[in-house]
């Protein structure tokens, strides 16, 4: 869902200087698997996503197209959208190491499979066409918490 | 599992975030299904760990502490430091940096962090300054006693930080 660190020199920046990239929240901050639709809860005093822009009630709504897009291709390649979404971080860059958090077994096995996942140059090219022209809906967190975030590179 | 580099840090292509099984996405899990889970990952070959010293805060460097102490030199684990969590607001002075990686070692369990990260750039702290602490130049910082094996960013500062 993030794709700035593409944009903003930051992956130019660590494939210039051999430095690895660990990106956080890789399963949409656990929005890219589906599950949690507008109608979602999060205790404010429990759950940071309460204060994030992206999982407000609205935003939630506004960015379902990626969820659909990872949808179309887990019935393609007999995978979940999770899986997807990892495979394809995986397949970006051979320094990218994903590192996507559970307390479910079943997810943590789930989440494994990715890596039995292989998504084709073709499969690729079709992502990214299908999610260039989705637009995402609010920040990964807040915009208060978001200036503390350096995304420069 | 197969295996990517991180710089000169090896580790299994997908590694295990630690966070939301003890802090920030609900109530935190049953430590012990927490602990199971996080040994089952180890069991399927993920050998990278990540956590952080606000997350919880300290309750998920415990928990995993607790679940990597049997095969602690088997896997790789990342922690982060960058927040003032008894006065709010970030810190990464050099002083503070020192101290509060003594916390993340014993709650870890561990005598070292194979790849330590500013969770937040400081802006009232130079990057050059907060990777090689004046007063500690001549001794012994973290660096050089090893008990940090690797230094992370959070973004901005790799070319300033690749430099120093």
């Amino acid at each position: 869902m993030e794709r700035g660190p593409e944009r903003n020199g930051v992956l130019g920046a660590c494939e210039e200087l051999g430095i690895g990239f660990v990106p956080s929240g890789p399963l949409g901050m656990g929005y890219l698997p589906g599950t949690i639709d507008a109608h979602a809860k999060f205790d404010p005093k429990a759950d940071l996503r309460s204060a994030f822009d992206r999982f407000s009630a609205e935003n939630l709504a506004a960015n379902k197209p990626v969820v659909d897009v990872l949808k179309r291709f887990a019935k393609k390649k007999n995978a979940t959208r999770a899986q997807i979404a990892l495979a394809w971080l995986l397949a970006q860059k051979p320094w990218i190491v994903p590192i996507p958090g559970t307390r479910s077994m079943d997810h943590l096995h789930e989440n494994l499979g990715a890596m039995d996942v292989p998504l084709t140059p073709a499969d690729l090219r079709e992502i990214e066409t299908a999610v260039s022209g989705i637009t995402m809906h609010g920040g990964r967190m807040n915009q208060e918490q978001m200036q503390a975030v350096d995304q420069t590179a | 599992m197969k295996r990517r580099k991180l710089g000169t840090l090896e580790v299994s292509e997908l590694g295990s975030g630690c966070m939301s099984i003890s802090a920030n996405y609900g109530p935190p899990a049953d430590s012990n299904q927490g602990v199971s889970v996080i040994r089952e990952a180890h069991e399927k070959g993920v050998t990278f760990f990540d956590t952080a010293e606000v997350y919880g805060p300290y309750t998920s460097e415990e928990l995993l502490g607790e679940a990597l102490a049997p095969f602690r030199d088997r896997v790789r684990i990342a922690s982060k430091f960058g927040f003032d969590i008894e006065a709010g607001g970030l810190n990464s002075r050099p002083d503070h940096i020192r101290k509060v990686i003594e916390g993340s070692l014993k709650r870890l369990r561990t005598d070292r962090i194979d790849l330590y990260y500013q969770h937040r750039v400081d802006p009232a702290v130079p990057i050059e300054c907060e990777n090689h602490p004046p007063s500690a130049r001549g001794s012994s910082s973290d660096r050089r006693s090893d008990r940090v094996l690797a230094h992370g960013k959070g973004s901005r500062t790799q070319r300033r930080a690749g430099r120093v």
